[in-house]
This record gives C-alpha cells, structure tokens and sequence, in this order.
C-alpha cells in the first residue's frame, strides 16, 4: 500500500548514505596532500557530488552537510553536537577519512519533511 | 452536496463539534484536530538569527573565557556547549522550528583547517547561525541551525 511505501521511506539510512559519503572523499582525496589553496576545490567538488547523489535517492528530507578538512598536525580537535528534532524520522551520519596528511570529517543531517 | 451531508453526520463526536469551530465551515472535519498547512512561518515566527547568534557568543564566552586548550577536558567542554546553547535556543520557543547545534574545538597548533557547508533546505523558512570564539589555545566555532517543519 502507499502508506507502507512511505513509512519506508520516512527512515534515515545510515549505511547508505555513508558509503555514498565515503565513496565521494575517497575519489576526491585520494592520496593528495593537505594543500590550502585547492582544499575550497576539493571542498565544493564533494559537497557537488554528494549532495546530487542524496536527492537522486529521492527522500523527502532536506540535508544539511558540513565538512571539516584538517591537516596532521598533532592539534587537538573536538566536535559535539544537539538536537531538537523527531527522533523516529531524523537521522545524522558521520564519515570520518584519513589518509598520511589530513583528516576529514564529513556530517551529514537529514530532517524529515512531514508531508 | 451529499458527500458533505455524509460526513456530517459521521462527525458527531463531541471532538469533532470541539475542533469544528476552529476551523473554516467548509473544511472536513475528523475526531482528530485538522493539519493547518501553514507552508510559512508568519512575520513573528521565524528563525530569530540575532537572538541565536547573541546566545551562541554568550555562553562560548561563559564556558571558555580565560581556559586554555586541555584534550582530558575538551570533549566536556563542546557537550556542554553544544547542549547549552540548544536549551537556550529552544527557550526561544520558535513554532514549528528543528534545532541543531554543532560546537567544534580545535587546539590552536598551527594546522590549517578548511570547513564547508552545503544545505539542500527551503531559504525562506531556514537559516543557520556561527560564531566564532578564539583565544591564544583554543579556537571554537559552534553553529545553529533551524530548519521548518512543514
């Protein structure tokens, strides 16, 4: 039935979405060096890709994707995070890459429309 | 017409006399309260940026004002920063509005960071919030974020 239909795709699929996630970082960083000038490039190229890739899964949710691109250093770096939303809709995924010169953390946020 | 007749008469509950009079004559009622489909917030009810960004500056500076970077303490310090200025936030009591928050914290050692974000959202009904907090040690940016729900 539709309604079935729909409670399916009301559901955040984490693993999904990560292996799109790290797919995109793995194509784009590769085995680059941590660069400053070409991190906005690299920068605009997967959010390009990723975000095209979500809305083809045709969900009805907005994204929000926020990426964080630091060179290995042996600075410290800490990220936390609230919510206020619908927990049963809503869902957060996080990637985390590496390679020898730079870390990347990508999060992605998806918030269910109730249509 | 005679399916309005129909429904009428089905509707005779006393939630359904309750929610009738909230509602124009000619929408169909049922026992439960009818979805308004408000596609807008109104002018009073939107995302109050300035209020979100005060409070995001405040309690930064409440929370990290004289400390130094600590790695045993940092991840203390982002949750409750993070969980401070969502409670905040939400005392704000925006209708229909999602918050997200996120605090990152990064020692100050010299290495180069580059942050992006790309949202796939309605510009009209959502909008985000960032500051900055920087000290010899620790450099913080916490964001808000309040997505509509429709």
């Amino acid at each position: 039935m539709a309604q079935e239909d729909d409670e399916e795709d009301l559901t955040f699929n984490v693993d999904e979405v990560q292996q799109i996630v790290r797919d995109n970082v793995e194509l784009c960083l590769g085995g680059n060096a941590y660069s400053h000038s070409r991190t906005p490039q690299w920068i605009t190229i997967i959010t390009e890709k990723t975000l095209a890739r979500l809305n083809k899964l045709n969900k009805p949710y907005k994204y929000i994707m926020r990426i964080t691109i630091t060179q290995k250093n042996g600075s410290g770096l800490h990220t936390a995070a609230a919510y206020y939303w619908d927990i049963a809709t809503d869902g957060t995924c996080t990637v985390r890459w590496e390679n020898k010169y730079m870390y990347c953390i990508v999060n992605i946020w998806a918030l269910a429309l109730q249509i | 017409m005679a399916d309005e007749n129909v429904v009428e008469e089905e509707a005779e509950t006393p939630a359904a006399t309750e929610s009738e009079s909230a509602i124009t004559p000619t929408e169909l009622d049922k026992p439960l309260a009818p979805p308004k489909y408000e596609v807008r917030p109104s002018l009073g009810e939107k995302f109050q940026s300035q209020n979100v960004r005060e409070i995001i500056v405040t309690t930064m500076q409440e929370q990290l004002m004289g400390r130094k970077y600590r790695s045993d303490q940092a991840p203390r310090w982002t949750e409750e920063i993070a969980n401070r200025v969502r409670q905040r936030v939400q005392d704000l009591d925006m209708k229909r509005y999602k918050i997200l928050v996120q605090c990152i914290m990064i020692e100050m050692k010299g290495a180069g960071v580059k942050c992006a974000q790309r949202c796939m959202w309605d510009p009209e009904t959502d909008d985000y919030v960032g500051d900055l907090f920087r000290n010899e040690t620790i450099y913080c940016y916490t964001v808000a974020y309040g997505i509509y729900m429709y």
